[in-house]
């Protein structure tokens, strides 16, 4: 419990790091953000009066706490480039808002695809003693780990919408709409994330499957009169699937951040999308808070994994 | 009741076991002796159905109680096997750690034994491990039950380990080296445990072990192995008394025992009249170590490992350093180096660069580098540091190739790798790393723990004589008092992290004041 405590507390320090440095960035990042949102209607006159506004005249210690606190207090701030009607700025958080739970669904459904497919095949390459199938898995895995995953968007796209015609391309459902719908759609771009990471996830179970088949305690079971079956499942799974437990966190944490090029090639309008359009329009606020739920993804994803691996392995707790 | 029959096991080519028959009696407990390669630990697997998946029975069987569980040219029956594994015939193996699964309770592992062969319930099982618990003599079997493996000490292990394997009431216990990663005094407590259980239940065991006095203690007879072949088979005392086996005479004799000392009493008096300036002085030291470096909040925590140690070591002398594992001996050695920064008290060397010999030859050697590099490599870091030391390409490989001969080996071995050598050849090389640069002190952390007797003897000798022609101080780290007896001048005794006995060895060893220390005497 105590540890828990601990390890809270870092994170909290590691989202405010992050945020003074997402904050900083956009600092020194050259361009006049003012000049930029007005455009061909800048006047000396407006400028002075938007960057008031904005509050760009205070110092950054200033403007770095007020962010901050209206972050804590659940108000995003107003993205510089959307607005909701003629005078009034799009806050961050509506436009976060319903942009992602599409991401973090298609994240959802790869890792559970990666997590179903991966451990059964790997345990069963690992324990198959065929030298066919041994082949046949190393080149199927290598071949998928090293396809990119647009190309495979792409190629997900041709046999499933266009030669089995099992979806629609380009036919994305909102969630809002039909949520079942929604899910169907979202089966193939989160299969074309998985595929690679379903690959290596295997494979690697694989690996250390094997490393743990070579332990000394494999050898006490089996001298015990364990069946095969037994061996695999009830001692060496568990000590195996140590290395890949950090492996899927670090996976499933390069999915949710990094879901962008797959939510282009499906017209997925997710999380991904929004922040490429930010940064090229310096959408500020929209990108600072990108930039913090990306990072708090990925800190929340790796405690998760901890915690996980302290149930899978009692040495580490018990130390 | 237990018949091997000619039995062969081969890996591709390499013939591992070659007609090898072993007849094993109820209530007999019969020694397997031999070195490591021998092929005690193949026959041993074999008879128990466990040898590795490449591994092949070209010729013979064997036989448990008129059955044919194994025989060459036919397949294996896995399921017949299974049927004896665990309840007709169990094994304990070497390394207790390793051999418990570290993600399971102890109780549930031992459990599984009775999941695997009988009817009982839940309940019934659970009494049936605290009980096997108790026999074995584990105390607290209630909360024993619930601890991992890493939670136990290694004797507690290796009694968890055996009553795994005794709660079914085998008619064949195999045990695989079941003392040699244990401290000597639980050894002593685990054979005399194997013994009684031995004697109460009548069982067949088979006692696999590199160590000659081990088997005498517990064996009723002894094979002796050696290159996959059964040379000699006896009775314990007999083989013991008339070796018939030319190997075997050689294995006696390489036991380093007391009694081999006094024949050689007379160079091992020359250290005390070279007693004449100390290589190093340690003045009240003490050694800490640090745990949770990586914490960023829980300040670390500092366990002193070694308290008070107070000695000096002479030039040309061979001081002895005598303890069981984790008594401080290593942390010893490293603060001695400057290895480790936490320290109290003052360490003082009058010798430039001294150097160390490991313990485990085959993983402290760079497997990528030739023996002519790894032989020059002190050379060029001390020229690194020195620039008054540094050498030319020519003088350090002749240094190399003289070093060489020193150990005995020959130029031909420069341009190989470790992989390419033998254990006893790699300690040679790390004996010469270690003399090169002609150190004043050497540190020689268990140099021959990881080795056969016959190469320990061979070892020592070396080193013996290295020290003589070089005239360096070796402080001689061991577990085994009677390694240390052979080689050191003085020894010192070391328990829980404190010198508690140090003196000339012949002293030590005829008057010792402590407990502990005759206790170490007495039971090695």
């Amino acid at each position: 419990m105590r540890y828990l405590g601990k390890k809270l507390i870092t994170l909290i320090i590691t989202l405010f790091m992050v945020s003074v440095a997402a904050f900083l960035a956009f600092q020194v990042i050259p361009g006049d953000v003012v000049r930029s949102i007005l455009g061909t209607e800048a006047t000396p006159e407006r400028e002075a009066q938007l960057r008031e506004e904005l509050g760009f005249n205070d110092p950054p210690m200033v403007r770095y706490i007020n962010w901050i606190t209206n972050v804590l207090k659940g108000d995003l701030g107003r993205s510089y480039r959307y607005s909701k009607s003629m005078n009034e700025m799009m806050p961050v958080t509506e436009l976060i808002g319903d942009k992602l739970p599409v991401t973090l669904w298609l994240a959802l459904l790869a890792v559970l695809m990666i997590v179903v497919v991966a451990i059964p095949l790997g345990v069963l390459w690992a324990r198959s003693r065929s030298h066919i199938l041994d082949a046949v898995m190393n080149v199927l895995t290598q071949t998928t780990m090293a396809v990119p995953s647009f190309f495979l968007g792409i190629l997900v796209t041709y046999l499933f919408g266009m030669v089995l015609r099992w979806f629609t391309p380009g036919g994305y459902v909102s969630y809002q709409k039909d949520f079942w719908g929604f899910l169907a759609y979202l089966v193939f771009p989160a299969m074309s994330v998985a595929i690679p990471k379903i690959a290596m996830t295997a494979r690697f179970l694989r690996n250390s499957m094997l490393t743990e088949l070579g332990a000394d305690y494999v050898r006490t079971a089996r001298s015990k009169g364990c069946t095969e079956q037994r061996v695999m499942y009830g001692h060496v799974l568990r000590n195996a699937l140590m290395p890949v437990v950090t492996f899927l966190g670090m996976i499933i944490a390069e999915i949710v951040a990094g879901s962008i090029v797959v939510e282009q090639v499906f017209g997925l309008p997710g999380v991904g999308r929004l922040l490429i359009s930010s940064i090229s329009t310096r959408d500020l606020p929209v990108v600072e808070i990108l930039v913090l739920y990306i990072t708090a993804v990925v800190i929340i994803v790796y405690f998760l994994v901890d915690i996980l691996y302290r149930m899978i392995d009692p040495r580490i707790s018990h130390k | 009741m237990i018949k091997i029959e000619n039995l062969s096991v081969a890996f591709g080519d390499t013939k591992a076991v070659q007609n090898v028959n072993i007849e094993l009696a109820k209530g007999e407990i019969l020694g397997v002796v031999g070195e490591s390669g021998s092929g005690k630990s193949v026959t041993a697997l074999t008879l128990m159905g466990l040898e590795a998946r490449d591994a092949d029975i070209t010729s013979g069987r064997v036989l448990f109680d008129e059955v044919v569980l194994a025989e060459a040219g036919q397949a294996k029956d896995r399921a017949l096997y299974r049927r004896y594994q665990g309840e007709r015939m169990s094994m304990i193996f070497q390394e207790p750690m390793t051999s418990l699964n570290p993600t399971k309770r102890v109780g549930i592992q031992v459990e599984e034994m009775l999941k695997l062969h009988t009817d009982l319930t839940a309940a019934e099982r659970r009494a049936r491990v605290l009980e096997s618990f108790a026999d074995v003599g584990l105390r607290d079997g209630e909360q024993l039950y619930d601890c991992y493996p890493h939670q136990l000490s290694g004797g507690m292990r290796q009694r968890v380990m055996i009553a795994m394997a005794v709660i079914l009431h085998p008619d064949l216990i195999i045990a695989d080296e079941p003392t040699t990663a244990l401290d000597v005094t639980i050894q002593n407590q685990i054979i005399a445990l194997l013994r009684e259980i031995n004697a109460k239940e009548k069982n067949a065991m088979l006692f696999i072990t590199h160590d000659l006095n081990l088997a005498r203690r517990i064996c009723h007879r002894v094979a002796v192995m050696k290159d996959g072949r059964v040379v000699e088979i006896g009775p314990t005392e007999e083989i013991f008394a008339n070796p018939r086996e030319e190997y075997t005479k050689k294995l006696i004799q390489a036991v380093p025992s007391r009694i081999k000392r006094k024949c050689s009493e007379a160079d091992g008096h020359q250290g005390s009249e070279k007693r004449t300036s100390p290589v190093v002085e340690v003045h009240d030291l003490n050694v800490y170590y640090r745990e949770g470096t990586n914490n960023l909040f829980g300040r670390a925590k500092k366990h002193c490992v070694v308290f008070n140690a107070d000695f000096k070591l002479y030039q040309g002398e061979v001081l002895g350093l005598v303890g069981e594992s984790g008594c401080g001996k290593s942390s010893l050695s490293k603060a001695i180096l400057g290895m480790n920064k936490e320290i109290e008290g003052t360490v003082s060397h009058f010798s430039a660069r001294p150097q160390m010999i490991f313990q485990d030859p085959y993983s402290s050697l760079n497997p990528c580098k030739t023996v002519g590099w790894l032989l020059e490599e002190p050379l060029r870091a001390a020229g690194r540091l020195d620039k008054s030391l540094q050498m030319s390409k020519r003088d350090m490989q002749e240094a190399a190739c003289d070093m060489l001969k020193k150990i005995g080996l020959d130029e031909s071995y420069l341009h190989r790798t470790p992989s390419q050598l033998s254990g006893g050849q790699r300690q040679r090389i790390s004996i010469g790393q270690a003399l090169i640069t002609r150190p004043g002190l050497v540190i020689a952390d268990e140099p021959v723990s990881a080795l056969d007797v016959t190469l320990q003897a061979q070892i020592m000798e070396l080193m013996k004589k290295l020290q003589e022609e070089m005239g360096v101080a070796y402080l001689f780290i061991s577990h085994d008092i009677n390694v240390v007896y052979r080689m050191s001048d003085r020894i010192m005794v070391m328990k829980d992290g404190r010198i508690i006995e140090q003196g000339r060895t012949e002293d030590v060893f005829a008057n010792p004041r402590e407990e502990y220390t005759k206790l170490l005497l007495r039971e090695s």
